[in-house]
C-alpha cells in the first residue's frame, strides 16, 4: 500500500504489486513443509511492500516497447530476491520490525528466518527459467549475467557496510558511502531492474551504461531518504523501528556527516557508542546521537544532499528515457525521482 | 544550513556520485577488448550500443534502397495499365509516421497527367482496423513523361493506441484509371499502454 504518492503512481505501483503477486503465488508450490517454510514465506510476501523494484524492470521494460509478459518473469525474481535479502539483512542487522510486523527472525526464530530467506532466492530461480521460452538463449544468458552482477554486487556492497560496522570504521566520507550504496542497495533496487528491463524492451539496443547512471543516482537518493525516514519518519508508516540505525551502528550519512562535524569529545563518545553491541547501546545515548544529528545539521545535510542526487536523476532520465515515446511507463520514471525523495514511507 | 553551504553540499553530492558511477561502471564487468580499447572505445556496453544503432540505420538505409530499386523494375509500380506487388511502409510506431516512395511510372509514348490519389482504410490481420490512416501523397510533378517515372512521397500517419501488426490497405487513383496497388504498414514497438495486462 502507498500513501504518500500522487494518484498515478499509487495506481502504477499497485498494479504491479498486485500482477506480481498473482505470478508469484502461481510459482509457490503447493506442498511442502508450510509452518516452517511456505506459512511464513507467503506472510512475509503478503505484507503491503512498495513494489518499487519490479515496477522500475516493468517500466524500463514497457517504456523500451516490451510486453509486460516479456518483463514479468526478471521483475518476479527482483521481488523474490529482495524479500530474501530483507530477511537476511533483518537477522544481520538485528531488526525487529518490518514493514509494521515482527521481522521474519524475531518471529520464527533465526534459523527458520535464515532458510525462507534461502527460499525466497530459491524461489527466485523459478521465474528466470520461463525467459528461455521467451527471449531465447542468447537474450536468456544476457539477463542471467545481469542477475549474476546483481547477486554479486548485493553480497558485496553489504559485506562493506558489516565490514565498517566489524572494524567499528568512523573515517569516512559521503564518497565511501555513495560508493557502498551503489552496490548494497541500488544494485537490486534500482540499477539491475532498470538495466534489465531495458535490455528486454530494446533488444539489446538501450546504452546499458547510462541507465545505470540513472539508477544510481535514483537509487542512492531512494537510500539516503530511507535512513531519514529511520530517523524522522512515522512508525505506523515507515513499518521499522525509528531510530533502527542508530541503535544498529549503521553507516549513514548523517551519521558520517555528525563524525565530520563533532568537536573531540563528542566524537570520543560516538566512537565508544559505535564500539560496543546493539544491546549495549542505551536508549538515553541513542536519543543523543540523534540529537547530535539535529544540532549538527546532519538531517538537513542529508535531505539537501537527497535532492541533489534526485536533480542528477532526473538530468540523467532525460539522457536515457527522454526520447521515448511518451505513456505510462515513461511517466512513472519520470515521476518516480520525486517520489524517492518525497515519499513518508 | 546556509545557501552557500546547500551549494556546497549540492557539489559534494554531484561529486560523489559521479565518482560512484564511475567506480560502479568499473566494476559491472564492461571490459573493452584490447583491439577496440587501441582504438579509443571505453565502454563496451556504449559501443555496442551504438554499433546496434549504427547497424539499425544502415539496415534501414539498405532496405530503402532495395525498396526503391524494386519498385523501380517493376511490380510495385502502377500506371494506367499495370499494376501488381507491394509497397511497404514502417515499422512505425503507433502516433508516428510512415513513409515510403512510390514510383509511378509511365510506359506510354504520351506523357500522363498525375491523378489523385487516395489510400484506403487498413485492416490488421487480426482484423483491427485504422479508418484514417492520414493519407497524404507529395509529388513535384505535374505529369509523368512519356516513358518515364516519377516518386510519390507516401505517408501514414498511425493513430495513438494502434496495436502492433501488419495492417493491409491499397492505394488508387481517383479517377479509377490505374488498378490499386496493395500498400502494407507495419506497426511495431508496443505503444504503452497503462498495465496492459494485468
Amino acid at each position: 500500500m502507498v500513501t504518500s504518492a500522487p494518484p498515478f503512481m499509487v495506481d502504477y505501483l499497485e498494479a504491479v504489486r498486485s500482477g506480481v503477486a498473482e505470478a508469484v503465488a502461481a510459482s509457490l508450490p503447493e506442498g511442502g513443509p508450510r509452518r516452517s517454510l511456505y506459512g511464513p514465506l507467503t506472510e512475509f510476501l503478503g505484507r503491503a511492500g512498495k513494489s518499487i523494484r519490479p515496477a522500475l524492470c516493468i517500466a524500463a521494460g514497457r517504456a523500451h516497447g516490451s510486453t509486460t509478459e516479456r518483463v514479468l518473469p526478471s521483475s518476479v525474481a527482483v521481488e523474490l530476491l529482495h524479500n530474501a535479502f530483507l530477511i537476511h539483512d533483518d537477522v544481520e542487522d538485528g531488526s525487529v520490525s518490518r514493514r509494521g510486523s515482527p521481522t521474519m527472525h524475531a518471529e520464527h526464530g533465526v534459523p527458520i528466518a535464515i532458510n525462507v530467506g534461502d527460499g525466497l532466492a530459491a524461489l527466485a530461480l523459478q521465474p528466470l527459467t520461463q525467459n528461455l521460452g521467451l527471449l531465447g538463449s542468447s537474450m536468456h544468458n544476457r539477463v542471467m549475467a545481469e542477475f549474476g552482477e546483481l547477486l554479486r554486487m548485493t553480497v558485496e556492497g553489504q559485506a562493506i557496510e558489516l565490514g565498517w560496522r566489524a572494524e567499528n570504521t568512523v573515517g569516512l566520507a559521503s564518497e565511501d558511502y555513495l560508493e557502498m550504496v551503489a552496490l548494497k542497495t541500488c544494485a537490486y533496487t534500482t540499477i539491475f531492474p532498470l538495466r534489465i528491463g531495458s535490455l528486454i524492451g530494446s533488444w539489446g539496443r538501450a546504452d546499458l551504461s547510462e541507465v545505470s547512471r540513472f539508477g544510481l543516482y535514483l537509487g542512492a537518493a531512494f537510500q539516503v531518504t530511507d535512513d531519514l525516514l529511520n530517523l524522522t519518519g512515522a512508525e505506523e508508516l515507515y513499518g521499522k523501528e525509528i531510530d533502527g540505525d542508530i541503535a544498529e551502528g549503521k553507516r549513514t550519512l548523517m551519521l558520517i556527516h555528525l563524525l565530520s562535524s563533532v568537536n573531540r569529545a563528542e566524537r570520543e563518545f560516538l566512537v565508544g557508542f559505535l564500539e560496543g553491541e546493539r544491546s549495549s547501546r542505551s536508549a538515553a545515548d541513542i536519543a543523543s546521537v540523534r540529537s547530535m544529528m539535529d544540532q549538527r545539521g546532519s538531517i538537513h545535510f542529508a535531505r539537501q544532499y537527497a535532492r541533489a542526487l534526485a536533480e542528477q536523476a532526473a538530468s540523467a532520465f532525460d539522457r536515457v528515457f527522454g526520447a521515448l515515446p511518451d505513456g505510462p511507463d515513461r511517466r512513472f520514471l519520470a515521476e518516480v525521482v520525486d517520489f524517492v525523495v518525497n515519499r513518508n514511507l | 544550513m546556509s545557501e552557500q553551504n546547500a551549494n556546497e553540499v549540492r557539489r559534494e553530492a554531484f561529486r560523489a556520485a559521479a565518482a560512484a558511477v564511475d567506480r560502479f561502471l568499473e566494476r559491472v564487468g564492461d571490459p573493452v577488448p584490447d583491439e577496440l580499447s587501441k582504438l579509443g572505445v571505453a565502454s563496451w556496453n556504449r559501443f555496442r550500443s551504438e554499433l546496434a544503432r549504427a547497424v539499425d540505420l544502415n539496415l534501414e538505409m539498405v532496405r530503402d534502397a532495395f525498396g526503391l530499386y524494386g519498385t523501380f523494375l517493376g511490380p510495385e509500380s502502377f500506371n494506367t495499365d499495370r499494376t501488381g506487388g507491394q509497397l511497404t511502409l514502417g515499422p512505425v510506431t503507433p502516433g508516428s509516421a510512415a513513409a515510403a516512395i512510390l514510383w509511378l511510372h509511365n510506359f506510354d509514348a504520351d506523357p500522363i497527367s498525375l491523378v489523385d490519389l487516395v489510400g484506403s482504410r487498413l485492416t490488421s490481420t487480426d482484423g483491427e482496423r485504422i479508418d484514417d490512416p492520414g493519407w497524404s501523397f507529395t509529388h513535384s510533378n505535374p505529369s509523368v513523361p512519356a516513358r518515364s517515372a516519377v516518386p510519390v512521397l507516401v505517408e501514414a500517419v498511425i493513430p495513438p493506441g494502434t496495436g502492433s501488426g501488419s495492417y493491409d490497405g491499397t492505394i488508387s487513383t481517383t479517377d479509377g484509371q490505374a488498378e490499386p496497388i496493395d500498400v502494407r504498414v507495419e506497426v511495431t514497438g508496443i505503444e504503452p499502454i497503462p498495465h496492459d495486462s494485468w
